[in-house]
């Protein structure tokens, strides 16, 4: 089947999340801008009405389907890349600071053990206080290239002892856990690779740095150290013997790449959300202040379209992307080509409604701001050349040849 | 429920549209284009195979498949070659006029005839609102109709055995019937050197030609909005071979690339060739997701006027850059005749400015877009306390 409708329960979804970007997010939208920093009213508001930043892995929470528990459709992508196109429109780094595993969900739920799954994902089921998950991957000399990491990670009698540094991390310095990415030997590249759960207060695990950024200021994204930082062996995730399974490639880089190719869609979609806030936004005002006739409509409306043309075809590959994920087939070149278009068109559709507006556009309208929020959607979770990347490499697999 | 899953029979169709694209369409194009005419026999089996008859609803005569499925025959068809699909299709754009048309009105002997002939929509023209070509007009005379001027260059025409055109009169705009035959219709074939050679580009000139009443199919508002449907459906049509063509040529290049050596690896190895190739595949990709949206929304029976126009403007921009990009990472080989990529390249540029061009296109979402407005556009934010 072909198909681009919602089912009812989708709408329902749709509707609420709307709701709350436009009730709760966007009213805080610009203060947060200004103080660099998620107002604690806000996240109140948030915990009150249960909205938590959920990619998948937390059970029971929005955005959490399991499929293995419910006979029907698998629909948890379809959902998330909705949810994530609403809180985008809403505020995009407010969304990032929504309590919640975030990012750090995905990974946990996919490769946890039983007893981890509960611990670090059951404690977010009927918090009081915000609490965040976060993933700790990015080194400063490590981004894109996962394989490249350097933080070690030593065992020891009941444990492990990392070293290291991450950078980048949203949520990282406030997260009440990191699943930390470490390697046991950078020479065996992936295969050597560990991921831990790393509780908040740990010995040795310091947050040195929270980073000030060009957008996205809401959102805290910090640098973490760890200095002989010992974590016992029931925080390995997925526990020893999924490290030395290969028949499906390295597992922890499975778990990495397993998460992009979930999350990928989900960021793409928010940068779409922030896309189409400013196309709105820039169409609301400009009707305001024009008749549609004469010079500058013909114009606008041009420009109009191919800002809306854009976001519509941004979503159909998030969409697609998302299905394909929901079906349980092999997504990630969909993901990374919804990632990789919605990155740039997002940031296009931005520049384009600031142009429109022109300098009242900078002044007093959140679309600078929107423009500001947006470029990194074209870097986090793979930068647009790593999109590129994975794309070109299914292209030419079919070839028997590795770009 | 959101899904980009075609059904067993619509691949089972694809797949059928495919072998004959494949044999007739792309193994011929390039004869098929020196000799500037499709073969008789490459015609025949289209017929037979019900290749001409897509968009026909069963009423008609036609298949009466629904939109999503069309698109997805017209991408087989355009994947074989864009030029020679047209030579093919050209002289039958009139069905989506005549489809139209048969949704709205009960008698259809008349429609009924004309579908069992080759029938040329002259000049479909995308603007503001409907349109007729406006240098086409009508007007009643003793008992019958005449109509005169010369419509926009167009294609197809000098293929069929009935031409249909918008004109307009004293009494509205006007769906009108000529038998091609007719005193005083006259082809001016264009020497468009740029593409599409094969599917007969020209304008016609209509010299007061005299036709019946019964050749009047419609007037007023039943052809206004018999127009924006056929428009409409036209769009999908256009935008799937389009979709068709991209992706004929990222599989070319693609594969090309993956074994042509330069500086002792596969070109495929650098980077300024595998991300453009990256990106023709996205673009196709895009591309074709909006064609299936607007033909998903016309099956729904929603107007899918302005998301079609969108489409095609998508699938326009698209089949442009995913051509050009093709004859460019092929190189030299690109741009001689001993590859398909210049002749794609070429077809796809004539393709965009007959079937209305990106601006016209725009144009029309973007007085959607305008009149539609953004409910919640500025809401929620605070602005006063950050001043």
């Amino acid at each position: 089947m072909i198909d681009f409708t919602l089912t009812p329960q989708q709408k329902q979804l749709r509707e609420m999340a709307h709701a709350f970007a436009q009730g709760v997010m966007r009213p805080y939208a610009m203060e947060a801008d200004r103080i660099e920093d998620a107002p604690k009213a806000y996240l109140q508001q948030a915990m009150a009405l249960g909205v938590g930043l959920d990619l998948g892995g937390a059970p029971g929470q929005s955005g959490a389907e399991r499929a293995d528990d419910r006979p029907q459709e698998r629909t948890a992508n379809r959902n998330g890349v909705l949810l994530a196109e609403e809180i985008g429109w809403g505020d995009p780094g407010l969304a990032l600071a929504l309590p919640g595993p975030g990012l750090g969900g995905p990974p946990v739920a996919l490769m946890g053990t039983p007893a981890q799954k509960e611990k670090y994902l059951g404690m977010f089921r009927g918090a009081k206080e915000p609490m965040w998950g976060a993933y700790a991957l990015t080194e400063p000399e490590a981004g894109s290239d996962v394989s490249g990491i350097r933080t070690s990670a030593k065992k020891v009698e009941g444990g492990w002892i990392l070293n290291g540094r991450k950078i980048f991390i949203t949520n990282g310095g406030r997260a009440a856990w990191n699943v930390v990415f470490a390697t046991v030997d950078p020479t065996l590249g992936r295969a050597g690779q560990r991921a831990f759960l790393v509780e908040k207060g740990t010995p040795g695990f310091t947050c040195t740095r929270i980073l000030h950024k060009m957008g996205l200021r809401a959102s805290e994204t910090a640098e973490l150290l760890f200095e002989d930082c010992f974590v016992p062996d029931e925080n390995l995730l997925g526990g020893e013997a999924q490290y030395q399974a290969r028949s499906n490639g390295p597992a922890g880089f499975r778990v990495a790449m397993q998460t992009f190719d979930n999350t990928r869609p989900v960021v793409a979609a928010m940068a779409m959300g922030i896309a189409r806030a400013a196309y709105e936004y820039t169409l609301e005002i400009l009707r305001q202040g024009y008749a549609p006739t004469g010079h500058f409509y013909h114009s606008a409306r041009e420009r109009l379209a191919e800002m809306y043309r854009k976001i519509e075809a941004a979503r159909s590959l998030v969409w697609e992307a998302a299905w394909k994920g929901d079906i349980g087939e092999p997504n990630s070149k969909e993901a990374s080509m919804s990632k990789a278009y919605a990155g740039r068109v997002s940031l296009e559709v931005c520049a384009m409604g600031l142009e429109l507006l022109g300098p009242t556009g900078v002044v007093d309208h959140p679309v600078e701001k929107l423009y500001r929020d947006c470029k990194v959607f074209d870097i986090f979770e793979g930068t647009n050349q790593v999109q590129h990347l994975v794309v070109a490499r299914r292209l030419y697999a079919a070839h028997g040849i590795r770009v | 429920m959101i899904a980009f899953q075609p059904e067993e029979a619509q691949s089972a169709l694809a797949e059928s549209v495919h072998a004959f694209a494949q044999r007739y369409l792309h193994d011929n194009a390039r004869e098929v284009e020196t000799k500037r005419a499709l073969p008789p026999q490459i015609l025949q089996e289209a017929v037979s195979l019900g290749l001409t008859a897509l968009s026909l609803p069963e009423a008609l005569g036609g298949a009466g498949l629904n939109l999503v499925t069309q698109a997805i025959a017209y991408e087989a068809l355009g994947w074989g070659d864009l030029g020679s699909s047209q030579a093919l299709l050209g002289a039958q754009t009139g069905h989506h006029l005549l489809a139209a048309l048969a949704s709205q009105t009960p008698t259809q002997d008349r429609l009924r005839d004309l579908a069992e002939t080759s029938v040329c929509w002259v000049a479909p023209v995308w603007g503001e609102r409907p349109q007729a070509d406006g240098s086409l007009a009508w007007q009643r005379n003793a008992g019958g109709v005449v109509l005169s001027g010369e419509s926009a260059i167009t294609l197809g025409a000098q293929h069929a055995a009935h031409l249909l055109v918008a004109a307009g009169g004293q009494e509205g705009m006007a769906i009108l019937a000529i038998p091609s035959a007719a005193a005083g219709v006259h082809f001016r074939p264009h020497a468009l050197a740029l593409g599409m050679l094969a599917a007969g580009v020209g304008s016609v000139r209509f010299e007061d030609v005299r036709l019946e009443e019964a050749d009047l199919l419609a007037v007023g508002e039943t052809a206004q909005t018999a127009i924006r449907q056929a428009l409409t459906t036209l769009a999908i049509e256009q935008g799937a071979l389009e979709v068709g063509a991209c992706r004929a040529a990222t599989e070319y290049t693609v594969a090309y690339t993956a074994q042509r050596r330069a500086f002792q690896q596969v070109i495929a190895a650098f980077q300024g060739v595998s991300f453009v190739a990256a990106d023709m595949a996205i673009e196709t990709e895009a591309a074709r997701n909006l064609i299936w949206k607007a033909a998903v929304q016309g099956d729904k029976g929603e107007d899918a006027f302005s998301t079609a126009a969108m489409a095609l403007a998508h699938a326009h921009q698209a089949v442009r850059f995913v051509t050009s990009n093709a004859v460019q990472l092929l190189g030299g080989h690109g741009f001689v005749q001993d590859h398909p990529v210049e002749k794609w390249m070429r077809d796809a540029e004539a393709q965009v400015l007959l079937f209305g061009r990106e601006l016209e296109l725009q144009s029309v979402l973007g007085d959607a877009l305008w009149q539609a407005g953004a409910k919640d556009g500025t809401a929620g934010f605070r602005l006063a306390e950050n001043a």
